[in-house]
């Protein structure tokens, strides 16, 4: 049974905006990405980064599709390890680097303007 | 006959042997019946013209003086496959390996299509144990392309050869890119074999810095196999044609491993350099580039090097090479005796390379 856990007021934490909680021993990061919630371990998995205190922007993609030119896309919802520049797309949790790895991903709720996640 | 004696018959493999680099010894008067003009009258005069003239080296040597002399004929080649027990062999060129350090793009496109023609008419002809590379002009891509279609489906050619040295710019250049469509679309395995590199411009590295033979050798064909292989690797040569593939011979083996190791590390921190990829790049390169053997380098007492085949490229892509009749080429036995496994021997003396060349078991066809 998961156990919600407030973050911030949703006043505080506005589209672009993230914060590091700790909970039970577990640094949490939750961003808001145009206007959703999502909660990721505040951990890279290659060398135990502080992967939430990354920066977040976009990535670099090319593909038959963009005529093999780089092509920046997914603006705003991509955090970079601030260690060694991993990125992660937040909303899936998915590694950008490599395929098989993903984060795990707390769910997010609003509860009277307070933003909680569970656990 | 004489010049098939020089490797003795006790070199011979109990394993199905394919040679994968073996030289011819072209000159200006073999290739001159196949060449256009006006450059035929080029290699019908006296004068030894480039690549011929390019020598690679300065230095006194030391190679032994009783170097095998190159066949001449395709009974002498057939007739050292016999003494060595290969069932196939994969000719390369010889003084064409340096024609990417030519100047003058139409006579280096000209001598390649004279030396393909050559190649078809008078090696391969039969498409069964001899079999060929043909080779590709880095200076004019489109004609380069043109001769790959040409060939395609000619049953004695089984690669492309892409000559490394004085090549400018490195192989990953996207002038090369109809090189590669072609040889895709062909399915024909590119071959990277490097030739005197470190001595021709487009190395990656000051010449006067390497003073002898020793200096030269050990530094020239990693290095350079390893700027072509990191250059092709940055503009995506590897995802942008997925069914390439890609042999790196005359480099040795070890060279690989380093690379391979640091191309993922900087991916993981640079990926965005290259974002055609969307896996590590050992991904890509562990299904894509092979390796022959030549020169055979050796494990240490506490390491084999079939150990260091299976951090790098795999033991399922290497191809054996002898690179003869050059004097410094390895005999199946040499490399049979630097690995320490049956079944990687096996694989790499004969099963990776039948697999790789399309080429039938036995010696038949």
């Amino acid at each position: 049974m998961a156990t919600a856990f407030a973050v911030a007021h949703e006043t505080e934490l506005l589209p672009g905006k993230s914060r590091i909680i700790t909970v039970r021993g577990v640094e949490i990061g939750v961003f808001n990405v145009g206007g959703e919630y999502h909660a990721i371990p505040n951990l890279c998995f290659h060398q135990w980064g502080p992967l939430c205190a990354g920066k977040v922007s976009g990535t670099l993609a090319a593909s038959e599709e963009t005529g093999w030119r780089p092509r920046w896309e997914r603006e705003g919802q991509i955090v970079i390890c601030p260690w060694h520049s991993l990125e992660f797309d937040l909303t899936t949790g998915q590694c950008v680097a490599y395929p098989r790895v993903k984060l795990r991903r707390y769910p997010v709720s609003v509860e009277n303007g307070i933003v909680k996640v569970h656990i | 006959m004489a010049t098939t004696l020089h490797i003795p018959p006790t070199t011979q493999t109990a394993h199905s042997l394919v040679d994968a680099d073996l030289h011819l010894a072209e000159t200006p008067a073999d290739l001159a019946p196949y060449c256009d003009l006006p450059w035929r009258r080029v290699l019908e005069d006296s004068a030894v013209n480039p690549p011929w003239s390019v020598t690679g080296t300065t230095l006194p040597t030391f190679h032994p003086s009783d170097a095998a002399p190159p066949a001449r004929t395709p009974a002498a080649m057939l007739a050292h496959l016999d003494a060595t027990g290969a069932t196939h062999g994969v000719l390369l060129p010889g003084a064409l390996l340096r024609l990417g350090a030519l100047p003058t793009v139409a006579y280096a496109a000209a001598l390649a299509r004279a030396y393909n023609r050559w190649l078809v008419e008078a090696w391969v002809a039969d498409g069964k144990r001899l079999r060929g590379a043909i080779v590709a002009t880095p200076q004019d891509p489109a004609d380069a392309a043109a001769e790959i279609a040409r060939y395609a489906s000619h049953g004695g050619i089984v690669a492309v050869l892409l000559p490394v040295a004085g090549v400018d710019p490195l192989w990953g250049d996207r002038r090369y890119d109809p090189i590669y469509a072609a040889a895709a679309a062909a399915n024909l395995p590119v071959i990277l074999h490097g030739g005197a590199d470190v001595l021709l411009p487009g190395s990656p590295n000051l010449v006067t810095q390497f003073a002898t033979p020793f200096e030269q050798l050990a530094v020239s064909h990693p290095l350079i196999a390893g700027a072509n292989l990191v250059s092709m690797v940055g503009t995506g040569v590897f995802p942008r044609f997925p069914s390439l593939r890609v042999v790196f011979a005359e480099a040795g083996v070890s060279w690989f491993a380093h690379f391979l190791l640091r191309m993922d590390k900087e991916y993981n921190e640079n990926r965005r350099d290259i974002p055609f990829y969307t896996d590590r790049v050992s991904a890509y390169l562990r299904r894509q580039v092979w390796l022959g053997t030549h020169p055979m380098e050796r494990g240490t007492a506490d390491a084999t090097l079939d150990d260091l085949l299976r951090l790098s490229c795999g033991i399922g892509q290497v191809v054996y090479g002898s690179h003869w009749p050059l004097a410094d080429h390895d005999t199946a036995q040499g490399v049979e005796d630097a690995l320490s496994e049956d079944d990687t021997r096996a694989m790499i003396l004969g099963t990776n390379a039948r697999a790789l060349f399309a080429l039938p078991d036995g010696t038949e066809g």
